[in-house]
Formats: C-alpha cells, structure tokens, sequence
C-alpha cells in the first residue's frame, strides 16, 4: 500500500499536480480577487443593464465584450510571470527537480491560460444560469463556449510566442496586440470590405484563420448569414490542439534554462 | 561504476564555444572537484549533466541514463547547487523546500531534516528574499540535499561568501561526504580551497578537460608534492627519523600516526623507506592524504 502510495506521488500527474499547486499558490490572491470581481460585475451588468428574457441571439456580447476587454490582462500577466520565471532561475530550480520540462509547460499552460479562461466562464455562466438556467443550455451556451474559446486560443498564441523568446516584453507587447488590437481592426477591415466595398472576405484564407483565432468576434460578423451552434468552435478547438502540440514538442527537444 | 560519464561532449552558445570535446568521468562515492578558470566550462559542464541544457555533440550519462531524455529518473537521485542560484523571493523558505521536496515524492519530515543538517530552522518561516547570501547559499544546500540524493553537484559553493560562512559551507560539504556517504562534483576556480575535501580532479581548461583522475594518481603523474598519513606504533621515532630526509618536506605527529609530506616527484624515495624500516617503527598502514592541488593543476595544465 506505502509503495502504490510512493508510486502515485511519482507519477507525471503527481508532479504537474505539485508545481500547479506551487505556480498557482503564488498567484492565487490576485486571481481570486479579479474573479470575484468579474462573478459581481456579471450579476449586476445582467440584472440591471440587460433583463431577460433575450431568447435569440447573442445577446451577451456587450457585457462580453466589456469584461473581457479587462480580464485578458490577467492572462498577460500570468504569462509575464511564466516568462520572468523562466528567465531568472526559478524555472531552473525546479527543472533541477524531477519534473519534467514538458509537465513544468504544461502546468504553466494550464496556470496561466486554461485555469483563468474557466474561472471566466464560471464567472458568467453561472449569473446566466441563475437568471435564466435554460439559457446555458442553448443560446448563450454558444455564446460564452466561443468567447472562451477565442480567449484560451489567443491565450496559448501568446504562450508559445513567450516561451520561445522567454521575454517578458514579446508577452505583453503580444498580449495587447493579439487581444486587443488585431481582433477589433480584423472587424473594422472586414466590415469596411462588406459594407463599403461590397466585398465579402469570408470566404477567404484570411477570414478562415481570423475565424478561428477568434470564434466570437467572427461569429458576431457573420450573425444571420452563418447559423449559430456549437459548429462555429471546431475550427479554434483544432487550433489550440495544435498550438498545444508545438508547445510541448518545443518544450521536449528545444527548451533550455540557464 | 562510474556515477558521471562524459563522452566528447560539445556544447556552443550561439558563437561562444563552451565545451569542445570534453570527456572524463566520475566513479561512485567519490568527491571530485572540476577545477579550470573563469569561463571553462565548468557550469556548462554541471548544467548538461542535470538535463537542462543540451549538448551539441557527444555522449552523456549519469547514472547510465542521458539527462537531456531521461531528466526525470536522473534528477530524483541527484540534487544540485546552481552557480549564483535565484529563488523566488516572495515565497517562505519552509514553502518553497516543501513543494521541492514534494517532487521528489518527500513530505515535511524530510525538510525538517535538510534545514537541520544545513542550519536552516530557525529561518524555516523567513521569506527568502529576507535571507542573507550566506542563508541563500544554506538554502541552495538545502534543497540540493533533499530526498538524500547519491550525487551532489555543487557550483562554486563558496563564491562571494565571506571567509568564516566559506569555512562554515566547506565543512559541510565534508561532513556530507563523510556521513552520508555521496558522490560528489564541485566546481571552483579557487583551487586551494578544495584540497581539504576532495579526492578526485578534473581539469578543464577552455572546454576541454586537461586531465583528470584520484589525486593520488595524479601526483605520481605530475610529480608534485604530496602529504602520506602513516599509522604507525611509534610515531615520534618515525618522525624523527623521517624529518632527517632530503625528500621530506615536513612531518605532523598526531596520536597513532604520522602525517608526511613529501617534496615533488619523490614519493618512491618514501616509499622505499618505509619498506626498509616496516618493523622498525611498526608501520600498520600508508595512507593519501592530500596532494598540492595548485601545483598538480598548472602542471597537468603546462603540459598541454
Ligand atoms: N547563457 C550563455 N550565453 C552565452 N554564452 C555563455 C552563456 N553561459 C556561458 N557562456 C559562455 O560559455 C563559456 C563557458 O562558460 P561557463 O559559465 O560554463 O564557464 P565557467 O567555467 O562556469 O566559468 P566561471 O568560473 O566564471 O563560472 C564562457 O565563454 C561564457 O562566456
Ligand atoms: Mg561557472
């Protein structure tokens, strides 16, 4: 029994689980802190700005768009972390350790940008449930998956860019532009196209790849012309699935600390 | 066996070359220092042989396995002390050692132990950016010392520390060596101050390794002075007998033996002496102490 038990702490899941609860433990306060924030900031923009019953369309993207223009800093933040870390000789000290480079990413992957993009659902799924549980269940449902999705993609794209160049600056000058720049002149761009010059991109690479980087915006775009379902978030599934791949394979044969 | 295995090993930052061609080895339960100057290759040395930077070229094991791919199973018997180690400040020491200690499958007894053994305690609940160098470099030991590892590397395990904590550390690492009965490989371009604890050399000199081997060997080879400890029945008469002699530099009577030194390149002289006169004294046993680690260095440099 002490040996299984011996055997369970040694393995992979073990190890990712300890370095998660010690790179989460350091930022747990102020993670915490902007999640209660954003469970508040939900219920109240839902009772007092938009009351139900909305049971068509994406109705939630005003306060979506709002709130998340502010929490995707808590993610470029976490990401400079990771990158100050990596470069100062805390990833030193603990790849020093039986741990793995691969799990000591991965743990980083999920502290930094799959653990805040959840704590984001919960924080709006849940005021949506308790107003109205039926419309997790279809409508918004679709909604909050693809704002999540688009966060978590853009998120591991900033990810793989700032441990590659293990610089603070790339995470943040990232950060901004993937998050907040690109997504809002991808939009303007494509409108000015469809609107003022009767061209329509969404049928082009460009769209294609904007499309799944940012499911949501793009979703809003095509709204009425595309039919809206839980189809629109395979693309941005796959690439974050390929995303996390380079970055493990990256993390095996490439990454090195000094 | 040996512990450490080095093969041809290359290793390049960008245009810098590091290592070009180093190859040497450890054997098990051994102290070896990795002595060369400033910029050798010494940390670049340790660093591959912990898994976290990768060689270029060459062939490296530990333990029989290569570290850059099997880091897991080489890092949970070794534990290391980084050269100008960082910690995270804003954790408590007694955290940070546990979470440590927890990867390598150990619970808060066995931080209790290293703080013990290192002098820790009392700073088990300070932050660590409140710890002074000498404290940080107790801490490096600390969490090198978790889990009982049977290799240490230890990088320049004095640097910048005063001259009483560079005593206080030195005779750690010797009581490490005696108690616990470890590998160990520490690296230092302060020669000298290894002579007290080691036993084995390897000389590396712009990435490649000059020479290495036991000290006692190496002293034959390089004919430089070296101290002999004879446990003897009667040691004042050996002393003085001894003393007498051309090749001997100096003698040291302690209770049942006599320590000599011996002048360079004349160890067969004592050797022959104390064969003819086995009875006389009651010789019981010849053992290496120490050799002249600085000389045997810039030989075992010169001669490349
Ligand atoms: N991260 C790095 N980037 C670029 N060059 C490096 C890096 N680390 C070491 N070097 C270079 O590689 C060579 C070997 O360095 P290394 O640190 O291994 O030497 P060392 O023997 O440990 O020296 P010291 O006694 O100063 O600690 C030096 O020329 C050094 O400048
Ligand atoms: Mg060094």
């Amino acid at each position: 029994m002490k040996g299984l038990l011996r055997g369970l702490k040694k393995t992979s899941l073990a190890r990712i689980a300890t370095y998660f609860s010690y790179a989460h433990y350091r930022v747990f306060l102020s993670v915490l802190t902007v999640t209660s924030l954003m469970i508040f900031m939900h219920t109240a923009i839902l009772i007092f700005m938009l009351p139900p019953p909305f049971s068509t369309g994406p109705f939630l993207a005003p306060i979506i768009a709002l709130t998340s223009f502010f929490y995707v800093f808590v993610i470029v933040y976490l990401i400079s972390v990771f990158t100050s870390e990596l470069s100062t000789g805390g990833a030193l000290l603990f790849l020093s350790f039986p741990l793995s480079r691969v799990e000591y990413v991965f743990s980083w992957i999920l502290n930094s940008v799959v653990a805040p993009s959840l704590l984001y659902l919960l924080s709006i799924a849940i005021p949506v449930a308790v107003i109205d549980p039926t419309l997790v269940l279809n409508i918004s449902g679709v909604e909050i998956t693809l704002a999540v999705l688009e966060m978590t993609a853009v998120g591991t794209v900033i990810f793989l860019l700032s441990l590659i160049t293990k610089n603070r600056k790339t995470a943040l000058s990232a950060g901004i532009l993937l998050y907040l720049v690109v997504p809002y002149l991808g939009l303007i761009a494509f409108s000015y196209f469809k609107y003022s010059l009767k061209i329509d991109l969404s049928n082009t690479p460009v769209f294609w790849v904007y499309e799944a980087l940012y499911p949501y915006k793009a979703g809003l775009f095509t709204y009425g012309s595309v039919s809206w379902s839980y189809n629109l978030a395979f693309p941005t599934a796959i690439l974050i699935a390929l995303i996390l791949a380079a970055t493990l394979f990256y993390s095996k044969y490439r990454l090195e600390v000094v | 066996m040996a512990v450490i295995e080095v093969r041809d090993l290359y290793k390049s930052y960008g245009k810098t070359v590091a290592l070009r061609g180093a190859s040497f080895s450890v054997p098990s339960k051994t102290v070896a220092a990795l002595l060369g100057p400033n910029g050798s290759g010494k940390t670049t040395t340790l660093k591959i042989l912990v898994g976290v930077l990768k060689r270029d070229r060459g062939d490296v094991k530990v333990f029989g396995f290569d570290p850059w791919i099997n880091g897991v199973e080489v890092r949970e018997r070794l534990g290391i002390l980084h050269e100008k180690p960082i910690f995270p400040g804003d954790v408590k020491v007694k955290v940070l050692l546990k979470y440590l200690a927890k990867l390598k499958g150990y619970s808060g007894s066995e931080v209790e132990r290293v703080a013990r053994i290192t002098g820790l305690v009392k700073y088990l609940d300070s932050r660590v950016k409140s710890l002074s160098r000498g404290y940080l470099q107790r801490l490096g030991l600390a969490q090198a010392l978790i889990g009982d590892p049977e290799l240490l590397l230890l990088d320049e395990p004095t640097a910048n520390l005063d001259p009483l904590a560079r005593r206080e550390i030195l005779r750690l690492i010797k009581s490490f060596q005696k108690e616990l009965g470890v590998t160990i490989l520490v690296s230092s371009h302060i020669i000298p101050e290894l002579e007290e604890i080691c036993e084995y050399a390897v000389f590396i000199k712009e990435g490649i390794i000059v020479d290495y081997g036991r000290l006692e060997d190496l002293s034959k080879k390089y004919f430089t002075e070296v101290s002999y400890r004879v446990v003897v029945e009667k040691p004042r008469e050996l002393a003085s007998k001894a003393i007498s002699f051309d090749f001997v530099k100096g003698v040291e009577v302690e209770e049942n033996s006599v320590e000599i030194k011996v002048k360079a390149g004349r160890v067969s002289e004592l050797a022959d002496f104390l064969e003819s006169s086995k009875d006389t004294y009651g010789v019981r046993k010849v053992e290496f102490v120490r050799a002249e680690l600085g000389d045997l260095y810039e030989r075992a440099v010169a001669g490349t």
